[in-house]
């Protein structure tokens, strides 16, 4: 073991030209790591990431087909990783480039640049506007993404791609979202309506947007449909309550009970041994611990809403599903079924096509100034219920980062729940 | 532009002042200021006196401390270098203010040139930054007598500095962190606590 002590960016550069594996933050007890400048530069310069799946590193390089990353707070075990993969000089060569390969296109300078120029363009006036009216938002309103900063834009302005569908309302309601700034900064609360959905159909349409496999994605849903029961029982279970455990990284493990009733209300309590959470949601209002909750959280909220109901707002949807295709997750290849859930919001299932079973779902929200956030959800433990399958097990992510794991010990289907429920 | 309490970055199109109130004469009243700090209320108070809320740069998670002085409009924007460092914020009233901006590679390594398959010590590991709890220097040197019993030719280089991020950090005599005497025999004494102790 050599101490090199503090050295030159050039000879930090050979340093990692000349080795065979970089480490990076192994610090699993917290999540402490924001960015990780060095992993970025030792992936730059061809030389693949030894880390832990914590703080942003997930998010920063668990991407970039050059990190390996690990999930486990094991010693030794970390260790016999480290070695089996030094003992794979072609493992860390395939790992070196494509690593490199992502850190130049994703954290190159003139991205950057970019962002920081479009951002001292906008006008403090933008500052002041109101909510959602911030400098970085101002900047994106230009109208150009900055693939550094992640500036991106709403639904509503963006160009069509081939995984953003035809915006639609959320489920049979039309919340009250805000729509990212128009180009001046301006905001405008928005009703999902027929007249935004058909100038989202023929913007779709005039910018080439594929058109979904309807017809595989049909059998799929079908699929999947039968698998969690049938239509009829699916129809069946609008209303449900839900008890176990919920273990997150943040603040230990709080005994969970979760009523959920179709199409968009959701009540989650939380109660950890020094204090309980309630979060609500009943249409478009939200709230968390009795206060009024908007943007981000109420959008994760009616995320969290629409996973539960994902085998029959699959069915509902049907029509306006994207399929996406196989992509791979956890080594696995999945279908993605990209759900659009009206205003900014968007749901993927991640169907598992020989089973029929969704095995991980991944929503997404925006979250004001340049970007979104991502939420994912692997699921396992299925069990029926009144005929109907549940995954007993949820695993949670935010933006890469693991949140937490929910283990359902109850899941009942009740006729109804009872208004008192929905009152904050 | 003004880097607060950054070094001098000679060669760079940055100019770096040596203090606010030089760098506030420079942007005059229509200029921004980006204030990449870790806090110096000093220098806020003197933005706030010019009436000038500047953007705050954070490289590190974003504190309720951020989080008032955004929502008390004493600073204008909060931007964070990744989603995950601003996910814990989206509480607060102002979350729409707070954004991200991934950090910009170095232009020296984004210059070097392909190393993919050229020759390497086959059996080099390296680690590179703060030599702390922050960044696992310390899981770094207890997983490597681990290492070394599968791979006794396995070498571990540690580039960098327990006083990367300030001179005033107790370090032990190898300068990795307090309450040390040598790799590979002490433990992170606790969640949180920010302190080291020999095992056993």
């Amino acid at each position: 073991m050599r101490m090199a002590g503090l050295l030159s960016p050039l000879a930090l550069r050979d340093l990692y030209s000349e080795s065979a594996l970089g480490v990076a933050n192994l610090n699993w007890d917290a999540d402490t790591e924001t960015f990780c400048c060095s992993a970025v530069e030792m992936l730059a310069s061809s030389l693949p990431v030894f880390g832990v799946a914590r703080g942003a590193l997930p998010e920063t390089i668990g991407r970039s087909g050059g990190a390996f990353l690990t999930e486990n707070p094991d010693l030794p075990g970390a260790a016999s990783e480290l070695v089996r993969l030094l003992r794979a000089p072609e493992r860390l060569d395939a790992a070196g480039r494509a690593g490199r390969h992502y850190v130049l296109e994703h954290y190159a300078l003139a991205g950057s640049l970019q962002h920081w120029e479009l951002c001292s363009r906008a006008r403090p006036s933008s500052f002041t506007r109101g909510p959602g009216a911030g400098p970085a938002q101002a900047a994106c309103g230009t109208g150009r993404r900055s693939p550094a900063a992640g500036c991106e834009r709403g639904a509503a302005s963006r160009p069509a791609s081939p995984r953003r569908g035809p915006s639609a309302v959320w489920r049979r309601t039309a919340p009250l979202h805000k729509r990212p700034p128009d180009r001046d900064g301006a905001h405008a609360p928005t009703h999902v309506n027929v007249r935004s959905m058909f100038h989202a159909l023929v913007a779709c349409l005039l910018a080439g947007a594929p058109v979904a496999d309807r017809a595989g994605a049909t059998a799929l849903i079908d699929k999947v449909i039968a698998e969690y029961g049938g239509a009829k029982a699916i129809a069946s279970a609008h209303s449900l309550r839900q008890k176990g455990r919920v273990t997150t990284e943040t603040r230990g493990s709080a005994a969970l009970a979760r009523e959920f009733e179709r199409p968009d209300r959701l009540r989650v309590e939380l109660k950890y041994p020094d204090n309980t959470e309630v979060r609500l949601l009943s249409g478009a209002s939200a709230f968390r611990g009795g206060q009024s909750a908007s943007g981000p959280m109420r959008d994760a909220m009616m995320l969290q809403a629409a996973r539960l109901d994902l085998p029959a707002l699959l069915n509902e949807a049907r029509g306006r599903v994207s399929d996406l295709g196989l992509q791979e997750r956890g080594g696995v290849a999945l279908r993605a079924l990209l759900v659009p859930l009206g205003g900014s919001l968007e749901l993927t299932a991640f169907v598992d096509e020989r089973s029929g079973r969704i095995l991980r779902s991944e929503g997404s929200v925006p979250a004001g100034a340049m970007g979104r956030l991502n939420f994912w959800t692997n699921y396992s433990d299925f069990r029926r219920v009144k005929g109907v399958l549940f995954a007993f097990s949820e695993e949670n992510f935010a933006s890469g980062t693991r949140t937490g794991q929910t283990q359902l010990e109850t899941v009942e289907i009740v006729p109804a729940l009872p208004a008192a429920t929905w009152v904050p | 532009m003004v880097i607060h309490g950054g070094q001098a970055l000679t060669g760079s199109a940055v100019r770096v002042f040596e203090d606010v109130a030089q760098a506030l004469r420079w942007t005059g009243p229509s200029g921004r200021v980006v204030w990449c700090s870790w806090g110096d209320e000093g220098s806020l108070a003197v933005l706030r006196a010019a009436a000038s809320p500047p953007w705050m740069w954070i490289h590190t998670g974003v504190v309720p401390r951020f989080l008032r002085w955004l929502e008390r409009g004493e600073i204008a924007g909060l931007i964070t270098v990744s989603d995950s460092a601003r996910l814990p914020s989206l509480h607060s009233s102002q979350h729409r203010r707070i954004g991200r901006a991934y950090n910009p590679l170095s232009s020296l390594f984004a210059a070097a040139p392909d190393r993919t398959g050229a020759r390497r010590a086959p059996h080099q590991l390296v680690f590179a930054g703060h030599l702390g709890e922050t960044k696992g220097a310390h899981r770094v040197l207890q997983m490597w007598p681990h290492v070394r019993e599968q791979l006794p030719d396995a070498t571990l280089v540690l580039a960098g500095s327990g006083r990367l991020y300030g001179d005033k950090r107790p370090l032990g005599p190898l300068g990795v962190a307090d309450r040390t005497s040598r790799p590979g025999s002490f433990c992170h004494s606790s969640r949180g606590s920010g302190r080291w102790r020999r095992a056993g």
